[in-house]
């Protein structure tokens, strides 16, 4: 009885500030309610999916059939099968060995082209920097056809050195950007201090940029790695049938023609591909987010 | 003593041997790719050394004679450019100023949630989305025959759907960055501004056009070249999930095409040379347009 006795108060208390609100008052609360039912669903859209596909990767086929909503781990073994069916063994460490190389080289050239670009500003400079930014108009297909005769000439075809060789090597044009922005903000006066104290130039760089560059070179790394990591369109075209040389992105779509009806086999691939990267962006997601709006702001 | 001429010399003899690797590394791979990709579209190189000859514009008249594919992938592109456009700017704008009227916690985890389908492979992407449209079992249809609706098309095959489906799935993708371009440049502008117009009496929806869309305008420009460029250049999603369907062929994938599987390397360098002209007259368009109404503003 207090139960229903403490409802109807509250209601009442609602119903006499509802009537208390003038016209305004009312329009800015349906307000805030429309938008509210629109950002859940907005949240419900994004994530949803990926919800939805996690809880089918534990389950088999009649169970997906009877209970596609529910949430059950009855079939953890799915992913044993898939990872076994998929070689993603192989498929993965190719991928983690791709992704490492590529992040060692781009820091070396970033930090390289930051330092020269941005602290020496050498005759020159902003030529290399206009020549490596002016490639983002052009479609891939124009570079990645010559690219291709480069790699059969260097006998890098179907091979994965076809895959680490431009990876690791390739031009950092938004890198070298953001990082010779970056370093133009240091102050110059450090520099100069270290160089009237008889610092050479390659010291100044070991000791002094090096290090004060690391927040960006660390955002240049988290981008490199996402990128080669999802890299779908080299790796298909460099590597058409050395299935010892895959990485992930080709395995799972060889994978999903072997598995098309094998719901939770094919889930449990999806997230064996998908979990290093969200854990990786669950660590590194302010990088991310600072590279988009960065690179957006100086494009 | 060092003198600041000496200084300035030693800096440049060591900017040189330094970017010696970045040197080296333009002209592997963007210098010799770029010369000899539009040398090789002047050829009727098949991959054979000796079999090289020039033949001229041959590439580009046969495109104008014979390339109605390619004229249709532009078209198809171009639809899906367009209309995707449209749609992620509009909705990234809204988001963000919602975001943007939130508390602190909120924004932060809604930019993070928001933004985690931009990393995911586009593998990922299309065998996700390829299940979730699936006829019957799929998520939507599952979503749709609780509502009691039944008899839905076939989302990714249905001439009608397709395109609202990938565009769907595209903007599900990437509405994040245009999200998180207008989240900054709305944070950029002094709350100062803002305050003083809530004390002269306007409400946020009058905020919301008299000051967020025009102080954001640049951010609009970016997000409509980003969007706009990055359609026109699409391909990733089209190869996985309508790589045989005549009426997705989108540019990018009929130039795939013709380099890998045709193996006409010349006739698909001559096509990309075109549609970055293409692309890049779009941008300037773009740049002239957008510049006109910034003056109006």
């Amino acid at each position: 009885m207090q139960e229903t006795g403490y409802i109807s108060r509250r209601v009442d208390r609602l119903r006499q500030r509802l009537a208390s609100m003038d016209r305004h008052k009312w329009i800015k609360f349906v307000f805030d309610v429309l938008i509210f039912i629109f950002m859940a669903l907005v949240t419900v859209a994004i994530l949803y999916p990926l919800l939805f596909v996690l809880t089918t990767s534990f389950k088999d086929y009649s169970e997906f059939l009877k209970f596609p909503f529910k949430i059950m781990f009855t079939h953890p073994e799915n992913y044993a099968t898939a990872w076994i069916k998929g070689r993603f063994s192989v498929y993965f460490l190719n991928s983690v060995f791709v992704a490492v190389c590529a992040v060692g080289g781009q820091m070396i050239m970033t930090a390289l082209a930051a330092f020269t670009i941005g602290r020496l500003e050498f005759k020159g400079a902003n030529v290399l920097l206009f020549v490596m930014l002016s490639t983002m108009f052009l479609t891939g297909e124009i570079t990645s056809i010559p690219m291709f005769i480069l790699i059969r000439e260097l006998g890098f075809y179907d091979t994965i050195m076809a895959l680490i060789f431009p990876a690791a090597f390739g031009a950092p044009g938004m890198g070298a950007l953001l990082a010779s922005n970056y370093v133009k903000n240091i102050p110059k006066e450090i520099h100069e201090a270290a160089v009237l104290d008889g610092a050479s130039i390659p010291q100044t760089f070991w000791y002094l940029d090096f290090p004060l560059m690391r927040p960006i070179l660390t955002l240049v790394a988290v981008m490199c790695f996402n990128g080669i990591w999802s890299d779908f369109m080299w790796p298909l075209v460099a590597l058409p049938t050395n299935r010892s040389a895959w990485t992930m992105p080709l395995g799972l779509i060889t994978f999903q023609s072997e598995n098309n009806a094998q719901y939770g086999i094919l889930c449990a691939g999806l997230v064996i591909l998908t979990l290093p990267i969200v854990v990786f962006y669950s660590f590194f997601s302010k990088y991310f987010i600072e590279g988009v709006a960065a690179g957006a702001v100086k494009g | 003593m060092i003198g600041i001429k000496s200084m300035k010399r030693q800096a440049n003899i060591w900017g040189w041997i330094l970017s010696i690797p970045l040197v080296l590394s333009i002209l592997t791979f963007i210098v010799y790719p770029l010369t000899f990709g539009i040398i090789l579209s002047f050829t009727n190189w098949r991959f054979i050394p000796t079999d090289l000859e020039f033949i001229g514009f041959e590439n580009y008249q046969w495109i104008f004679r014979e390339g109605q594919m390619f004229f249709k992938g532009i078209w198809i592109s171009f639809r899906f450019a367009v209309i995707s456009t449209l749609v992620q700017t509009l909705l990234g704008f809204f988001l963000a100023y919602i975001l943007y009227n939130m508390g602190r916690r909120s924004q932060a985890v809604y930019k993070v949630l928001l933004y985690l389908p931009v990393i995911l492979p586009a593998a990922v992407v299309s065998v996700m989305w390829d299940f979730i449209y699936k006829p019957d079992i799929g998520l939507i249809d599952r979503l749709l025959a609780i509502v009691g609706i039944e008899n839905t098309p076939l989302w990714l095959i249905d001439t009608k759907w397709q395109m609202s489906s990938i565009i769907f799935t595209n903007t599900w993708r990437f509405v994040g960055i245009t999200l998180i371009i207008y989240f900054v440049a709305m944070n950029a502008i002094s709350r100062e501004i803002i305050e003083s117009a809530y004390i002269d009496g306007a409400n946020r929806w009058c905020v919301l056009w008299r000051i967020m869309l025009p102080l954001t305008w640049s951010s609009t420009k970016i997000n409509i070249l980003l969007s706009i460029i990055g359609g026109m250049k699409s391909f990733d999603l089209f190869y996985l999930m309508f790589k045989n369907d005549p009426n997705m062929q989108v540019v990018g994938l009929y130039i795939f095409k013709t380099a890998f599987e045709y193996r006409t390397f010349c006739r698909a360098v001559a096509m990309s040379v075109l549609l970055s002209i293409f692309i890049g007259g779009a941008t300037f368009l773009i740049n002239v347009l957008m510049k006109r109404g910034d003056k109006e503003v």
